[in-house]
């Protein structure tokens, strides 16, 4: 066990992390406004799929990271329709986007791919800060995506805790006849709320593909990423900052996959079980949870009625 | 007769004409032409005695998921792990055969076949007790847990059963896989059970009561339970149910279709059998048919990538936005529960 080892495997968990995080401020935030987004997985699995697409034309990562919250906030407008406009049951409308984003991912990577290289987004590295040791690659030498991700969870604990639309957006999720009466939209709030979080969702895939090693796109990739963000925010109980911890946990849990044969004991466990711990915690974590609940409201659409 | 005409009908035709323009628009996306595909899918379906054998056993595989979501979706809880129940069942049946070997072939195949369905139980009854007796979100664990029944089927095929390939477990003896009643289409025994595991879950639910239990948890959980129906152990009971027959499925699959236990080896029938379920209208009689009509669209796609050129992925595409439409177009009606998960 060495600082170097430390080090790598402290750089991979923030990596890890960084994904998680997005995908589970996304469903924070659309969870807060009444909508179980179940499809966030799909949904983070097409941002994916557009960000290695872009690439693969040549694009830059930030237009390619564009493209990803493009196709999230796409993919927002059709469930918006669904769920708060159309009523559409929250929980079967999300297996089938999921059930879709599988198929048309691993169809369309299939059929249409651009000949650039696959590229990852560049390592923006603090000097000094960078040279701590143990945390200091891991914090200070990552890519744009990683850094956004931990400033975004402070940023959405005073999205919804601070201003008047996080003040709306928790109106509609806890007592959605109350925001009625005040004349505001209870539809219009879940509608802001549940496209914000698929556009983090997708951002989540975009990080995915910048922060992996090839840059390019992988069938199913996510590989139920945004599943375990749906354990994450109830263990976080729809906190930004407490999901911030949580995510940090999962991402040192699969970035033992890659490093734990680094570490003595730990390399004699095999590696098909490292593969299944996140799963595992997630759902332990869920199970333990057990106080904790959904709000009455969410994942009931709305009508006044 | 006009008055139900505009209400029933009208919508379902809309639904239809709205699916078919998405569906239309999106093979288009792909750079095929809509009406060659269709006609390719068609082919793909009725081409032969052997596609039709075909969508026979897939319809057959996806009406037990069906079934399996539709037992917890009466009691309003939510199985979404059918997928991994069906492949824990995979596992337990082609983990038995190939355990017993050269044994005599009949009483190889009775135990696998019931160890698929215990195994596909047992990993049914994980969300049912942690609903019941944590509160957790039977929706969420039932979804992780697909994951980790692929990476327990990943580690059957690659470290206790291999065959040379990697890609697959060894093949189990023929003398213990199903009995095959249609040469030509090769359509095995399995076909037979998933009828009368149809007809069984369609009396339970109908007409005992313990169908009764169920479905009077599904629509008022506390009044069931104050007319003294156990509300745990029904709940616990939907899952085992379930796991038990998604377990079925993936038995049918390894000991019928195959006969070995491979990567990748379901194609989204555990999600696919949801679809298939709302399509029924939870009401298993009608799941037969839709189970066909998935099953061959699940098949006619298959024939996508010889005939037009498109990826066979897009399968899992067609029925998902078919469904979407129908949902919402609200053809597919589901009762609102009064809180998630």
């Amino acid at each position: 066990m060495t600082i170097a080892a430390i080090t790598v495997l402290l750089v991979i968990t923030v990596q890890m992390a960084a994904p998680l995080l997005w995908v589970t401020l996304g469903e924070i935030i659309s969870e807060r406004s009444g909508v179980l987004n179940i499809g966030a997985e799909g949904t983070m699995l097409l941002g994916a799929w557009a960000t290695a697409t872009a690439i693969s034309f040549g694009a830059s990562p930030l237009v390619a990271c564009l493209a990803g919250i493009g196709v999230g906030a796409i993919v927002g407008l059709v469930m918006s329709v669904l769920y708060i406009w159309r009523r559409v049951d929250q929980i079967v409308g999300g297996i089938m986007v999921n059930l879709f984003a599988l198929g048309f991912t691993t169809a369309m990577w299939a059929v249409l791919q651009g000949t650039a290289v696959g590229v990852n987004a560049p390592t923006l590295t603090v000097p000094l800060l960078s040279d701590i040791p143990f945390i200091g690659t891991a914090l200070f030498s990552q890519n744009a995506t990683v850094y956004l991700a931990i400033l975004a969870a402070p940023a959405v604990f005073a999205l919804i805790r601070r201003t008047r639309w996080g003040l709306r957006l928790r109106a509609a999720g806890e007592q959605p006849s109350a925001l009625d009466s005040a004349g505001v939209s209870v539809r219009r709030v879940r509608t802001s709320g549940l496209i914000t979080g698929t556009c983090l969702a997708g951002l989540g895939g975009a990080c995915l593909v910048v922060t992996s090693a090839s840059g390019g796109f992988v069938a199913n990739m996510t590989a139920g990423t945004g599943f375990i963000a749906l354990g994450v925010v109830i263990l976080a109980r729809w906190n930004p900052l407490v999901a911030l911890l949580t995510t940090v946990v999962f991402g040192l849990l699969k970035a033992l996959q890659f490093q734990a044969q680094s570490f003595g004991p730990l390399s004699d466990v095999p590696n098909d079980v490292w593969l299944a711990v996140p799963y595992i915690v997630a759902i332990v974590a869920v199970a333990a949870a057990r106080s904790t609940r959904f709000a009455p409201t969410v994942g009931v659409p709305w009508s006044r009625h | 007769m006009t008055d139900r005409l505009r209400r029933r009908v009208l919508p379902v035709v809309g639904a239809l004409v709205l699916a078919v323009v998405v569906l239309a628009g999106l093979i288009a996306v792909f750079g095929a032409n809509p009406t060659a595909t269709a006609i390719a899918l068609w082919n793909g379906v009725v081409g032969s005695p052997f596609t039709i054998g075909q969508t026979i056993t897939i319809a057959s595989v996806l009406a037990l998921t069906a079934i399996s979501a539709l037992v917890p979706f009466t009691a309003q809880l939510w199985n979404v792990g059918a997928e991994g129940q069906l492949y824990a069942g995979a596992i337990g049946s082609v983990s038995v055969a190939l355990t017993m070997g050269s044994g005599p072939g009949t009483l190889t195949l009775i135990c696998s076949v019931l160890a698929g369905i215990a195994s596909g139980a047992v990993w049914g009854l994980v969300p049912g007790i942690l609903r019941t007796v944590w509160g957790a979100s039977e929706m969420i664990v039932s979804l992780l847990m697909n994951f980790l029944a692929l990476l327990a089927a990943n580690y059957v095929i690659t470290r206790i059963f291999p065959d040379s390939s990697g890609q697959s477990t060894r093949t189990v003896t023929p003398n213990a896989q199903l009995p095959v009643l249609w040469t030509a289409g090769s359509v095995n025994l399995g076909v037979i059970f998933t009828i009368l595991v149809v007809i069984a879950i369609g009396v339970m639910l109908g007409s005992t009561r313990f169908g009764f239990a169920v479905r009077a948890a599904g629509l008022n959980a506390r009044a069931a339970r104050l007319a003294g129906f156990g509300d745990r152990s029904t709940s616990i009971a939907t899952f085992a149910i379930a796991g038990g027959v998604a377990g079925l499925a993936g038995a049918v699959l390894v000991l019928g279709t195959s006969g070995h236990l491979s990567t990748g080896f379901s194609a989204n029938y555990g999600f696919i059998g949801v679809a298939v379920a709302l399509v029924a209208g939870l009401r298993p009689i009608f799941v037969i048919p839709s189970a066909l009509f998935f099953g061959a669209l699940s098949v006619g796609s298959n024939s996508l990538q010889v005939a037009v050129g498109l990826p066979k992925d897009l399968g899992s595409v067609l029925v998902a936005v078919l469904v979407i439409v129908l949902l919402a177009v609200h053809v597919i009606r589901i009762r609102q529960r009064g809180a998630a998960a």
